[in-house]
């Protein structure tokens, strides 16, 4: 009768040991997925601020292109302007040379009309 | 092994599994949000650019047209210059033939022209002062015939006009007249002659802005 109660009680001892094993397991295993999810949440944060930055060194480099491209329109300016003048002094030295030889006859025929000999 | 070793293995492994499929997840979210962030990013430098690019060259066009504009007046102004170089020289003319013996002939063309236009028998001639003696009323006058093909009656009238040169002839009770002064020649005329000067010396007329 003694040794069944000692087999009891050691088979007793035996099977609790093996429930706080497998709940230590379990809580090490909750302990893995929290910390699992704590690193998912930090890759999600640092893929927040990874985007953010992209977007602000994006729009940061435009805008200094931007400022670039329009700062360049003085030069250009300054080219149309020089070449539209170059051009126009162009047409009016030829405009001026060809008028000139044609000026006296112009002359004539204003006197005859204005003097009612046209 | 035994069956709590068995439970241990599933527990572990399943942790394993769950750990993988979380942070699998987060990266591909990651990935994700990358991705999109690029494209963003992409698009948020094209779309500055593009506008940029619009506004450079809206500013640059403004300005070409403005330069052409500019360009043209300037190009009107020579040609102003020369029109009125030709105009100035045609006004110093008309100041100096009045000195000269050909001013006889022109005041006889000036009346023909005013008579023949009031085509009437009595007509009066109104002359800046002292040019009357430049006109030699019975010449003018078979001139006159000869043109309008009727015998029409001239006189000097006693009225004097202030103008440079040429004639006003007038009915007799001033209710019709012709101004061929020389001043009012060069108004009434403006049109013509600017139009011959833009013809002859650019081969153009002139257009009127």
């Amino acid at each position: 009768m003694n040794h069944y109660r000692v087999l009891r009680g050691m088979v007793m001892c035996a099977a609790h040991d093996e429930i706080d094993r497998i709940h230590e397991t379990e809580v090490a295993a909750q302990k893995r997925i929290d910390a699992a999810h704590k690193k998912a949440r930090k890759i999600r944060e640092d893929a927040d601020d990874e985007a953010k930055a992209i977007i602000e060194v994006a729009q940061r480099e435009a805008k200094d292109s931007a400022t670039r491209m329009l700062s360049e329109i003085e030069g250009r300016k300054a080219e149309i302007e020089s070449s539209v003048f170059k051009e126009t002094e162009k047409t009016i030295k030829k405009m001026q040379d060809s008028a000139k030889k044609k000026q006296d006859d112009a002359y004539k025929a204003v006197v005859k009309i204005l003097l009612g000999e046209a | 092994m035994s069956g709590m070793e068995n439970i241990i293995e599933i527990i572990n492994s399943k942790t394993s599994e769950k750990e993988k499929e979380i942070l699998s997840e987060a990266e591909s979210q990651k990935k994700q949000k990358l991705d999109e962030a690029r494209a963003k990013a992409k698009e948020l430098t094209a779309s500055i650019t593009r506008k940029a690019e619009i506004e450079s060259n809206a500013e640059v066009s403004r300005y070409e047209a403005s330069a052409k504009l500019k360009a043209k007046y300037k190009l009107l102004e020579a040609k102003e210059n020369l029109i009125e170089d030709v105009m100035s020289s045609a006004r110093n003319h008309l100041d100096d033939v009045v000195k000269k013996k050909a001013y006889e002939k022109i005041l006889e063309t000036l009346i023909i022209d005013a008579a023949t236009a009031l085509d009437e028998s009595e007509l009066e001639i109104v002359a800046p002062k002292g040019h009357s003696s430049n006109i030699d009323l019975k010449t003018v006058e078979a001139a006159v015939a000869k043109s309008t093909g009727r015998k029409t009656n001239l006189s000097i009238s006693k009225d004097q006009v202030r103008a440079t040169g040429g004639v006003i002839v007038r009915n007799k009770d001033s209710t019709r007249w012709v101004d061929n002064t020389f001043e009012s020649r060069l108004e009434r005329l403006e049109g013509e002659v600017r139009d011959t000067i833009s013809s002859t010396l650019f081969g153009t007329k002139e257009k009127k802005e």
